[in-house]
């Protein structure tokens, strides 16, 4: 028996289906380090928001 | 013809992964076993090392066209984090939203640049890189897809 996945669509034939900004964001969240990226971009981020103030 | 159900409810509670796998098989391979068509699988390149192809669903012909590659260019990655990132990416293209959390798998932050039409010719590639906090971000791997199954929404 041939079951079809429910978002199944056939080869695209109109417009694309999705947005390069829509599924890399998705991607990159799902492997963010959980422990962070350490001392250095701390100090980065530090750094950006005295340039801001 | 007999049809031994207590066999077949064997063969489904051996399925080794969340995916449905059987050891040693490749998506490729269950979908043809389970007829489940989802759009987009991907299978490993039997000539590239720590290469994946991705294959897309013709309904008109019936079968999986290669429609795209994710080849890895940092060959330290654990191959376990690489394949569960092309299982995600799989996941995204078939409009599904169970990711696999590789969270404490990784130690630097995804980020990817898409590389210009002039450059990628008949298709959409886009490379991914990983930034661990320090200097620049290196090159992680190459993800390319036929034209036309993504676009960039700032190219609209």
């Amino acid at each position: 028996m041939t079951s079809l996945n429910n978002e199944f669509q056939p080869k695209a034939s109109g417009l694309p289906s999705f947005s390069i900004q829509e599924i890399f964001p998705r991607l990159a969240a799902a492997t963010e380090p959980a422990a962070g990226l350490g001392q250095k971009l701390e100090a980065v981020e530090t750094y950006g928001m005295t340039q801001d103030m | 013809m007999t049809v031994n159900f207590n066999e077949l409810s064997k063969d489904k509670s051996s399925d080794s992964s969340k995916d449905g796998l059987k050891p040693d098989e490749d998506p490729l391979e269950k979908s043809i076993r389970t007829g489940e068509r989802t759009r987009f699988i991907y299978k490993p390149n039997p000539l590239v090392d720590r290469a994946y192809q991705i294959f897309e669903y013709d309904i008109d012909k019936s079968s999986y066209d290669l429609a795209g590659e994710y080849v890895l260019i940092n060959k330290d990655e654990d191959p376990q984090v690489t394949e569960k990132k092309v299982i995600n990416l799989i996941t995204l293209l078939n409009k599904k939203d169970d990711l696999i959390d590789l969270s404490n798998l990784t130690k630097a932050r995804m980020l990817y640049t898409i590389v210009p039409e002039a450059q990628s010719g008949d298709q959409t590639k886009i490379i991914l890189r990983d930034y661990d906090g320090s200097g620049v971000s290196k090159d992680n791997a190459v993800f390319t897809i036929r034209k036309g199954v993504l676009y960039d929404k700032f190219k609209q």
